[in-house]
């Protein structure tokens, strides 16, 4: 064995391989109560989240959710981070609906799959206050109108205009939250602060 | 004795272990050589006695493998995978 062999080769950081046995330290982590930042991957929920950004996850149980929340949840995918657009109590349990800001497609996420809620997150020297009292508002008052459309999508007349308009309600939303909720961070500063 | 930094999480796969430290948000990969040293450094091994084990697992001198440990623990100490009150590997040998 060569001289500083696990030194050079025995610990390097990871890239995007062993995702899921990563995902999965990272929900055991949350459910430990630990939050941590994590990577976007996915342009499900743009504009206000895109690839590369950071996005600092907090843990939650099912019941702190609040309509309008991106809440964390697992799925056999992985871990999933969209808006919550409905709540339903189902006997004892709660269930959370899900959309992810781009579509119109929601599903139910049962109580025991949600690990978090995303507080913030950061894209190069900015930083999103996702739970800023204006952020929480603009969050609600979009969950609230897409589920609406959605209802509508359902009349096959008034599918294209609820697409359309989901996409307005969106980007409104997320300009008020980047306009009131933003704040200029150094690029050394940690993104849990 | 040496110890793994409680809050580090991980899981091993295919003799290989994945680590997630969630306060750092970092991830690293240890090959099976230090996969197991990682699993030996519970607290109750020596560095000598993790040495040995490595010598009965894998072709290499004692010398030789407590030196790479050293630059292992080294590294470990600089990502904060040991626990903090961890002193130099030379005190415990």
């Amino acid at each position: 064995m060569a001289s500083g062999h696990f030194a050079s080769h025995s610990m390097r950081l990871h890239g995007l391989q062993e995702q899921a046995i990563i995902t999965s330290l990272y929900i055991e982590a949350l459910r430990a109560g630990q939050p941590f930042s994590f990577r976007v991957v996915s342009n499900s929920m743009v504009p206000t989240l895109r690839i590369g950004d950071s996005v600092y996850i907090e843990p939650a149980k099912a019941k702190e959710i609040r309509i309008g929340d991106i809440a964390a949840f697992e799925t056999p995918d992985g871990l999933v981070i969209h808006r919550i657009v409905r709540t339903q109590q189902k006997g004892t349990s709660i269930r959370l609906l899900q959309m992810a800001d781009v579509d119109l497609h929601p599903s139910w996420v049962e109580e025991h799959a949600i690990v978090g809620r995303v507080s913030s997150a950061r894209r190069q020297n900015r930083k999103i206050h996702l739970q800023h009292p204006i952020a929480q508002r603009c969050g609600k008052i979009t969950a609230r109108l897409r589920y609406q459309l959605y209802l509508w999508k359902v009349y096959t007349p008034l599918r294209v205009l609820s697409r359309l308009c989901s996409r307005g309600v969106v980007r409104i939303g997320c300009l008020w939250i980047q306009c009131c909720c933003t704040t200029i961070v150094s690029p050394d500063e940690p993104s849990s602060i | 004795m040496l110890k793994r930094n409680g809050t580090v999480l991980w899981r091993e796969l295919d003799g290989e272990a994945v680590l997630l430290d969630p306060a750092e948000g970092c991830t690293y990969n240890l090959n099976r050589v230090g996969t197991l040293i990682w699993k030996l450094i519970d607290g109750d091994h020596a560095a000598s006695d993790i040495a040995s084990a490595i010598c009965q697992e894998f072709e290499v001198e004692h010398e030789q493998a407590l030196q790479d440990m050293e630059h292992l623990f080294d590294e470990m100490r600089q990502h904060k995978l040991l626990q903090s009150d961890v002193s130099s590997l030379n005190t415990i040998v």
